[in-house]
């Protein structure tokens, strides 16, 4: 089947007008409008799913700006893998966040970002050259922003406008890419390999791109917290769970990650990276934050913010993989993207659960509540445990590959490496010290009754059987993801 | 077909543990259970001695990543050494849980570990060979954590961290050699991986040795194992050590093969590490007092022993190593339990406590001594012939082999130190005893004793078959 080109739009437009009509139309009926919302993402998650499965053959130009800048939509490996995380997890979290913001206040509003919110991030996944996924990039954070400060309080608001000034200046600083890639790229289209291959370039220029390369690493890396802009995601954990497990878990931060995956292989192309200060520098920051942000959730003992800091160390499993700037790094980083997100988003919700359940937020409070919560205490240790990378669970098959990719970079490989072992030991220590307090002896002790609901145990069981799935077919999704990408 | 067995082995208690772990069952029901699967493992395993040879694909990923069981004299001699003990173990549990209501939960983790070390035995590639490893950690930690104190939350914490972070070092190792090491194992070392790697190989052997409580990954070892409940004990310390010393056997032999290992500055380390724990295990446990922690110092220095004797790397080295694998088994498994009984029937859990106890518990008592003899290594009990093929495969090493046999005669002596005066004080209390009731405990309790120390001497005796059976291990070993 072919499909035409003009679907690529739908994605973008579709959540928009969904987003757009509720903010119009108040809804008096509650449950009305939760299908209202629920059909609008599964329809929307619907068509790209289409588009992932039959990309359409050709790009989709919306604007010329100039000669060489457009607005284009096309569809490529990355594109289907971004594409058909988000496509699951987004009708599942909607499931989760009908039950979860029950008690919340402007719901509508909620929605209407939430929506909003699948449309930025779908242009992004769909963008087709560097100055398209800017925009989205920005629309985004735009997007995003009164998601965090939902609750409105000092605290909310506060992490809103950390959020807000830490991704600004990250964009600022990825923007530096795109000037140096429309003057001396042959084009902006993201090519694997890279627009610079072909140019004939002085050394001064090679430095220079370097150095740019460098800048706006850091700057799409900021989205995905890494090294030494990683304070904001757990601060951002004020906002309401949906939000934290989708957006600061898959969509937000892994479209920087996904930034970066672009700017890497299809903008500046690893022939010009490998082996120079440009590789070396972003993997040493994102060895660093492998650590600090496992080291860091040890540490706290807020739930959400523990699993905010585990997943900043995750993030920059990801980055390690694109700074091996080989193909087998962009395997593995695009595997571990797609494993992470189905892991961290278990975790999230489990956590979400107890806190909405139980309103205990700290570690130390949950002594022996798995009694109450049985189905999601099980689901939060099986998703840890995959997420220490025990095999055959999915996260074992890309550490190994992140792992295996950087084998043979000399010492700085080393180094990354051994920054994935520390930080394998401290997940253990942060995930299986909340399952010990919660399978311990002691009486849960609550003021209120603490009971599961089905409406929040149903995403939560369905991710947790994707996991296995995904562990258990782990050759599967390699051999897809290299067909896909290579 | 044939090769089910290993299947049926690995599968039986995975599956009872689980209906443990969702059913509520009584008392008596539970231990027919439990020891139904045990004798059933050991039977399975006995069975695929005779039927099985070749592998069995459980899980097929990519062209290199397999899920594999195979079959070979190592692995069945190391499964059915495990399962012996386990039986053991868990029969003499029957009566130690008799009053503890998370029984349910130690038999079914008991079996899940049960399950994992099977199918470690019997895996037939560096990935099912991990894949157990882990599994087998996170199944055995809440046995440490089993009375669930905030001191056995440490422990149970420092064993996690440290055998995590041992996996680590493994899976550093392997990641530096690539894909290829996945291939199954080969007798001779792995065609297609760069064998010249010893940094590689370094990193594989030492995280394996922190499962086997080598310096300088030894601390977490005297911590966990007294933590856990006397049976879980006599596992650890027994047997779930042993899973490091395979993967270091495993490593050594069938992922580089000998060759590439002999004379590299890799044996000479490991040489040097094992010698410097087998004298630091014996002191520290000659400086401890409490029962259980002596034994479990104890363990570290007589499994260094083994590595020791691996790392000779000559046939007559690994003969000692390989019989000091199963005695040391059962005579620490055998200990642990001894200990067990004391602490279960009067409490005491010093050692400079245990005045007369031999009149109140004789059989218990006699046990211990039997199998501190053997640890110590008198004739002709199990230990002596497992020390014996050590030290003779020490002279074929050069100066580091003298040493080590300078050593293995101090540990000797220390080891003496260390459990006799336990039996002397025990029968010969130098003061008259307060006519109390017996506390003999009961037969659950003494029959896997007396069974465990039977094996000691019988083994000890007929050691010949073994050391044939060693030989037929070491097979195409050494080219």
């Amino acid at each position: 089947m072919i499909l035409p080109t003009y679907i690529l739009i739908l994605p973008i437009i579709l959540p928009a007008l969904f987003s757009l009509f509720l903010s119009l139309k108040a809804f008096e009926n509650e449950k009305l409008r939760n299908t209202f919302v629920f059909f609008g993402v599964l329809l929307n998650s619907l068509v790209l799913g289409l588009i992932v499965s039959c990309p359409p053959s050709e790009a989709l130009t919306l604007v010329t700006i100039s000669q060489k800048l457009s607005l284009m939509l096309n569809v490529d490996g990355m594109t289907r893998i971004f594409g058909a995380i988000i496509a699951i997890l987004w009708p599942l979290t909607a499931i989760y966040a009908f039950d979860y913001m029950k008690h919340e206040h402007n719901k509508r509003k909620f929605f209407a970002f939430f929506l909003l919110s699948y449309s930025a991030t779908a242009g992004v996944a769909l963008a087709g050259n560097l100055e398209s996924m800017y925009l989205f990039f920005e629309l985004l954070t735009l997007a995003t922003l009164p998601l965090v400060m939902h609750k409105m309080d000092y605290a909310a608001r506060f992490a809103g406008k950390r959020y807000l000034i830490y991704s600004m200046t990250g964009a600022a600083f990825g923007f530096i890419s795109l000037i140096f890639i429309s003057v001396y790229g042959t084009t902006t289209d993201f090519t694997l390999g890279g627009v610079l291959s072909g140019v004939s370039l002085t050394d001064e220029v090679v430095t220079m791109l370097l150095i740019a390369f460098t800048a706006s690493f850091f700057g799409f890396g900021v989205k995905a917290a890494l090294f030494p802009m990683c304070a904001w995601l757990p601060s951002a954990s004020v906002a309401p769970t949906p939000v934290t497990a989708l957006l600061h878990a898959v969509a937000v931060v892994k479209a920087g990650a996904f930034a970066c995956i672009r700017i890497t292989y299809y903008s500046f192309g690893t022939q010009l990276l490998h082996g120079t200060f440009a590789q070396y520098i972003p993997m040493l920051a994102a060895a660093i934050t492998v650590v600090l942000g496992s080291f860091e959730a040890v540490r706290s003992n807020h739930l959400k913010r523990r699993m905010a800091w585990s997943t900043v160390s995750n993030l920059s499993y990801i980055l390690l993989g694109v700074t091996a700037m080989s193909n087998q790094g962009l395997l593995a980083a695009s595997q571990h993207m797609i494993f992470h997100a189905f892991i961290k988003i278990t975790l999230f919700f489990c956590i979400g659960a107890i806190m909405e359940k139980s309103h205990k937020e700290y570690c130390s409070e949950i002594d022996g509540i798995s009694k109450k919560m049985p189905v999601t205490m099980f689901c939060f240790t099986l998703s840890g445990i995959a997420l220490m990378g025990i095999p055959p669970l999915p996260a074992f098959w890309s550490k190994w590959a992140i792992g295996t990719s950087h084998a043979s970079s000399g010492v700085w490989g080393y180094v990354a490496i051994a920054a994935l072992m520390i930080s394998a030991l401290l997940t253990a220590i942060y995930v299986l010290s909340i399952s010990v307090r919660a399978y311990s002896k002691v009486e849960f002790t609550s003021k209120s009754d603490v009971r599961e609901s089905i409406m929040m145990n149903v995403p939560i069981v369905i991710i947790t059987v994707c996991i296995i799935l995904l562990g258990l077919f782990g050759g599967i999704i390699t051999d897809t993801v290299t067909a896909w990408l290579i | 077909m044939n090769n089910t067995a290993m299947l049926i082995a690995t599968i039986l208690p995975l599956l009872i543990s689980v209906l443990f772990f969702v059913t509520r069952l009584k008392k008596s029901v539970l231990k027919v259970l439990t020891a139904i699967t045990v004798i059933g493992t050991l039977t399975a395993s006995v069975l695929c001695a005779v039927y099985c040879d070749g592998s069995l694909q459980l899980a097929y990923f990519t062209d290199t990543m397999k899920l594999t069981l195979s079959f070979s004299s190592l692995s069945v001699f190391m499964a059915i050494l495990m399962n012996l003990v386990f039986s053991a173990s868990l029969i003499f549990a029957f009566e130690y849980t008799e009053h503890d209501e998370g029984r349910q939960k130690f038999f079914a983790y008991s079996l899940l570990t049960l399950s994992c070390l099977i199918g470690l035995c019997f895996a037939g590639n560096m990935l099912t060979f991990y894949l157990f490893y882990e599994a087998m950690t996170l199944a055995s930690f809440p046995l440490v954590l089993h009375t669930k104190t905030e001191e056995s939350r440490k422990a149970a914490f420092k064993y996690l961290g440290f055998s995590v972070f041992g996996a680590g070092l493994v899976l550093f190792g392997m990641m530096l050699l690539g894909n290829g090491v996945f291939r199954g194992f080969t007798p001779c070392g792995i065609d297609g991986i760069d064998k010249s790697n010893t940094l590689a190989y370094l990193l594989m052997a030492l995280g394996f040795s922190c499962k086997a409580g080598m310096f300088p990954l030894s601390a977490w070892l005297p911590t966990a194992h007294p933590q856990a409940p006397a049976p879980a004990s006599a596992l650890l310390s027994g047997i779930i050590t042993k899973a490091g010393i395979l993967g270091i056997i495993r490593t050594t032999f069938f992922v580089f093969g000998a060759n590439a290992i002999i004379g590299t500055w890799a044996q000479q380390t490991m040489l040097i590490l094992a010698i410097f724990t087998i004298f630091m295990g014996s002191m520290l446990a000659y400086k401890e007092k409490t029962f259980k922690k002596r034994l479990a110092y104890s363990s570290v220095s007589q499994l260094s022993y083994v590595i020791f004797g691996i790392f000779l790397l000559n046939p007559e080295g690994f003969m000692g190593a390989i019989l000091q694998i199963l005695f040391h088994a059962l005579t620490k498994a055998g200990l642990f339990l001894c200990a067990g009984a004391v602490i279960h029937k009067t409490g005491i859990e010093r050692t400079d406590a245990l005045y007369g106890i031999g009149k109140k518990m004789p059989v218990v008592m006699a046990c211990f001594t039997l199998l501190s003899l053997s640890l110590v290594g008198i004739p002709p009990l199990g230990g002596f012939s497992a020390k014996w093929h050590l030290i003779s495969g020490a002279f074929e090493n050069g100066a580091m082999g003298i040493i080590g046999i300078a050593v293995l005669l101090i540990s000797a002596l220390l080891t003496a130190f260390y459990l006799l005066p336990i039996t002397h004080d025990a029968f010969f209390a130098g003061k008259t005893v307060a006519r109390e009731d017996k506390k003999e405990p009961s037969l659950f309790m003494t029959v896997p004793l007396i069974v465990l120390c039977v094996l000691v001497l019988l083994g000890g005796i007929f050691s010949g078959a073994f050391e044939t059976l060693a030989t037929d291990i070491a097979g195409g070993l050494f080219v």
